[in-house]
């Protein structure tokens, strides 16, 4: 009953997100059914963290109905879009597809190219059965000690909070630090976590158990989606699988650590913008700059992938738009981020809600320490050629994107490039402070974590790189998919 | 002889890399999915014979903590009851043998908030006696203590609960009473 419970509220959280969706940028409605699903689950989880950050720094509290304001906006989307609220057939399919594909529609991109829809459906099984799977063992898996202690904690203050108890996340935010790990970790997970809580009635961590693959599967359908469109489905289907393919990626999506939420939200800006790098779309540059804010509410190391995202997206857009273009660009972007990850910085600024696990930013301890960065740095190939971390992931990946190295100069493919090589070196510099004796310890402990939270962006950059050089313009020139049928 | 020139062949050095790259993706799939397979199986076997025990029993299982030794359940009971949510509660291992004590510390953090649960760590030079109880309970502003891994022969100098052969909740007020010894 719990399950049930836990599974209808996940259900419930991406249903409001996609009345987010349709009211943001009202064009989702045309994309396809798995992009619109993980769009939804990544929007509703991120929307509602914001308004927890919101209102704790407003109220001082999450109260309870901050969760009638949020689902509020069915109705608000009902109202305005009332004739279509449950269409969800944009996609004619191009040949008749069993019941087993009826939600995937946009597969066969081309009724001609039989052997790339077999090809496509073999990997589209192996996505499935790894999601399903992935679902399964999660159920029995552990949630982890930073799982527990950080973050379904944090998710048990905000339920109180709203409940029985008003008050217990301001009391426990203020709370001594040798209680509490991290308690300046910001709320989005967690408030995705209590929504789960406040659907199940009862804060039982075992109820969380899905909430970690609902963040993969919907990281998957984007980049399987997103890929789709630069690329020949079985590609698409192949690259997407390909981020299953480490197992500390898989096994860290069952826990309840903020990792894999993370990677979703870092993936599905990185993806965002590349697309508005491609096809100058305005909903893209919303979605890019939405998710880069989200980012930043979802771990403390999204602030550095927001700003290694924004200063690779104003490199990409100096090589490829007029300078106003550019300004205009980052002036929005900046904004929005803002409005989004302004209320909990403004928050921990006024409670004085500090970490402990870095040295305060000093030139003393940068002159003192700055061999950390040149050693972190060589540790991260060894981190991922280890195959028992992350199987294959990175080798295939690396040659992905060496086959594509002519085109590394097309601004998407900069860009997602940009990401990749400056959020390893941002991450490896940050460890120039780690309070951590020995910090070490502080590296082994989290590096591989830090590493993966780009994983998804690399596949990006493998499928971009790849795509610029062998399917150049594709879906336009359906010569390029026959080209491939003579191999 | 005339050689095939590589942008007019039909088997093009582009579509060859393109299709190398595909079949080594694939290759990679089907590796992780050989390496799974056990795994596939014993989720759909687990799925089919037991799906009650899908779920872990554990509570808190981040902790790595099991719970299910005698007294922990009835402990949280009885913390649950007596004590207020705004209370601070120490947590003291006695002895350095304890099994699991930072598991330990860890579920009672999670099953007892909002009160905030105290780590202390035994002191090597000083006694668990009276004096070292009153002391670290009037640092931190707290009336309970909960001592974990005591023995038959440990007898806590103030008023307690025992829970358990492991488990003491003791009231520095003296003011508890146990209306049943729970074993």
């Amino acid at each position: 009953m719990l399950l049930i419970k836990a599974a209808l509220s996940i259900i419930a959280l991406a249903v409001i997100g996609r009345s987010y969706l349709r009211l943001l940028p009202p064009q989702s409605t045309s994309w396809p059914l798995p992009e619109k699903w993980g769009l939804s689950w990544l929007i509703g989880a991120g929307v509602f963290g914001w308004m927890a950050n919101l209102s704790l720094l407003l109220s001082g509290r999450v109260p309870a109905l901050l969760w009638a304001l949020f689902g509020s906006v069915v109705l608000v989307d009902a109202t305005i879009h009332y004739r279509s609220i449950w269409s969800f057939r944009p996609f004619r399919p191009s040949i008749s597809c069993g019941p087993l594909l009826s939600g995937i529609r946009k597969i066969p991109f081309d009724p001609n190219d039989t052997r790339i829809n077999v090809a496509a459906l073999a990997s589209l099984a192996f996505l499935v059965l790894q999601s399903i799977y992935l679902a399964i063992s999660s159920l029995s898996y552990t949630r982890g000690w930073d799982g527990a202690i950080i973050w379904d904690m944090k998710a048990k203050a905000i339920y109180f909070d709203s409940g029985r108890r008003p008050g217990a996340l301001m009391a426990y935010l203020n709370s001594p630090t040798y209680i509490y790990p991290h308690l300046d970790y910001p709320l989005l997970l967690p408030s995705s976590d209590a929504w789960v809580y406040f659907w199940t009635g009862t804060a039982n961590e075992q109820a969380l158990k899905l909430i970690g693959p609902a963040f993969m599967i919907s990281l998957l359908a984007l980049l399987a989606t997103h890929l789709r469109r630069i690329l020949p489905t079985a590609y698409a289907l192949l690259f997407a699988c390909l981020l299953t393919t480490a197992p500390f990626l898989c096994n860290l999506s069952k826990t309840g650590y903020a990792d894999i939420p993370l990677a979703a939200m870092a993936g599905a800006a990185a993806a965002y913008g590349a697309d508005y790098l491609r096809r100058q779309t305005s909903s893209s540059a919303l979605l890019m700059s939405l998710f880069t804010g989200f980012a930043i509410l979802t771990k403390k190391e999204g602030a550095l992938i927001a700003v290694v995202m924004l200063i690779a997206m104003t490199l990409a857009l100096l090589f490829s738009r007029k300078l106003s273009d550019v300004l205009k660009f980052v002036l929005k972007a900046a904004c929005f981020v803002s409005v989004i990850a302004g209320p909990w910085f403004l928050f921990l600024m006024i409670h004085k809600i500090q970490g402990v696990d870095f040295a305060p930013t000093t030139f003393a301890v940068l002159t003192a320490n700055w061999k950390r960065f040149v050693e972190v740095i060589a540790f991260i190939p060894k981190i991922m050629s280890e195959k028992e971390v992350f199987g294959r992931f990175w080798l295939v990946v690396t040659v992905a994107v060496l086959t594509g190295a002519p085109r590394w100069n097309r601004p998407n493919v900069i860009f997602l490039g940009l990401i990749c090589f400056g959020y390893l070196a941002a991450i490896s510099s940050t460890f120039i402070f780690s309070s951590w004796n020995p910090y070490w310890a502080h590296v082994e402990s989290s590096l591989p974590r830090l590493v993966m939270h780009i994983a998804p962006i690399a596949v990006l950059f493998a499928g971009h790189s790849f795509a610029e050089q062998f399917f150049d313009n594709h879906p336009k020139q359906p010569a390029i998919s026959s080209s491939f049928r003579r191999t | 002889m005339k050689l095939p020139a590589l942008s007019t062949s039909r088997l093009s050095l582009r579509s060859l890399i393109s299709a190398s790259l595909y079949l080594l993706l694939l290759l990679v799939v089907c590796e992780e999915f050989w390496r799974l397979r056990g795994a596939y199986y014993g989720a759909l076997k687990h799925v089919v014979r037991k799906p009650e025990n899908l779920l872990e029993h554990r509570r808190a299982s981040g902790c790595e903590f099991d719970h299910d030794l005698p007294g922990w359940d009835d402990l949280l009971n009885d913390v649950s009851r007596r004590v207020p949510d705004s209370s601070e509660i120490l947590f003291l291992p006695l002895s350095p043998d304890a099994p699991n004590p930072d598991g330990a510390y860890c579920f009672l953090l999670f099953e007892l908030f909002p009160r905030h649960i105290i780590r202390i760590s035994p002191s090597e030079e000083r006694p668990i006696n009276s004096e070292y109880l009153t002391s670290i309970a009037e640092s931190h502003g707290a009336r309970y203590v909960i001592l974990y891994r005591g023995n038959n022969n440990y007898n806590p100098p103030f008023a307690h609960c025992r829970f358990g052969a492991d488990l003491f909740l003791v009231d520095l007020q003296n003011e508890i009473s146990c209306k049943h010894v729970v074993n």
